[in-house]
């Protein structure tokens, strides 16, 4: 006979937390709290060696001259805006059709960083229209993807504020960043012209290879690691003022006296 | 580096205000993201210890003698 302790021990015995407890707020705020430290001084390495060749070491390009250093501000930041909106999209998916915690707050945490990075996009965006092409915006791609995110992470914080009982702001903010996903995966994807920017944006394509491709690699680690991290900054402020009652939250050494 | 490569440098070759003002921008968003991210938890953590050490009610002075009678 064999024994059958195993499959009635499993759940007690398991020497890992299993997946439901791992996602419990308490567990999220403390790995959260570990990865940080480390995130902040890879943006800030990566940021140092970034500038250092984008705006020193990397030549200057032979159509733009000096004017194509903004790549090293603007690509990364118009990539991680719409990381982070996917992320945003993803997480309130989950909000809307789990009944876990983590993914509604998670939402909020990720939607300053989102609307800020998506603000950067434009910004750097606008000043290299301006320097390469005399206009402070177009109707490209780049330019709506950039604007709806920008809108739709403020609008997505701007509804949850409107609303008081807990569920209800979460999922109605959680509806409109899966709706509005839509609209910016669509405008990313639309054949508005050759490319991202129409295809007219440069009279030659940038060569972005050796120190350039360094340059760029680098400047996506700092804005991504500083995003991540601000992120998880702030979603352990969002965890503390949801589960003000918990238990753990009352033995966390950061409120000793 | 000379004075002259210094100022070319800030030059940047005729596209100062777009360069510096592309650096300018993000270097004052990370900053103002990092402002507000520590006020928000100062702010959680000042409010949770409130609420685990409510602060003693103010103590009237022995035999209230603060009050004229």
């Amino acid at each position: 006979m064999t024994p059958a302790v195993s499959s009635i021990a499993a759940p007690e015995a398991s020497p890992r937390p299993r997946w439901s407890r791992r996602m419990s707020p308490q567990c999220c705020y403390v790995a959260a709290g570990r990865c940080m430290p480390w995130l902040w001084a890879a943006a800030a390495l990566a940021a140092t060696a970034g500038l250092a060749i984008g705006l020193a070491i990397a030549p200057d390009d032979a159509t733009q001259g000096d004017g194509y250093r903004i790549v090293f501000f603007h690509a990364p930041a118009a990539m991680v805006s719409m990381l982070l909106y996917a992320m945003l999209a993803a997480c309130a998916l989950g909000a809307l059709v789990r009944s876990t915690r983590m993914p509604a707050l998670l939402v909020r945490a990720v939607a300053p960083t989102g609307a800020l990075m998506a603000f950067l996009a434009l910004w750097t965006g606008a000043l290299w229209a301006r320097a390469t092409r005399g206009v402070w915006w177009a109707w490209d791609a780049g330019f709506v993807a950039g604007a709806l995110s920008f809108a739709l992470c403020l609008g997505v914080l701007a509804l949850h504020a409107t609303l008081d009982e807990p569920r209800r702001r979460d999922r109605a903010a959680a509806l409109l960043a899966v709706m509005g996903g839509v609209g910016v995966a669509t405008t990313v994807n639309l054949p508005w012209g050759a490319s991202l920017h129409g295809g007219a944006t440069f009279d030659a394509p940038l060569s972005l290879t050796g120190s350039h491709a360094w340059g760029l690699a680098s400047m996506g680690v700092a804005f991504a690691a500083w995003s991540i991290a601000a992120v998880l900054h702030r979603l352990r402020s969002i965890v503390l003022e949801r589960e003000n009652g918990a238990e753990w939250v009352r033995h966390l050494p950061e409120l000793a006296r | 580096m000379s004075d002259g490569d210094f100022a070319a440098f800030l030059e940047m070759g005729g596209y100062a205000l777009y360069v510096w003002g592309a650096l300018g921008m993000c270097g004052v968003a990370a900053f103002w993201e990092a402002v507000m991210l520590a006020h928000r938890r100062r702010r959680v953590l000042d409010d949770l210890r409130a609420d685990l050490w409510p602060a003693p009610a103010p103590e009237r002075g022995h035999g209230a003698s603060d009050i004229p009678s």
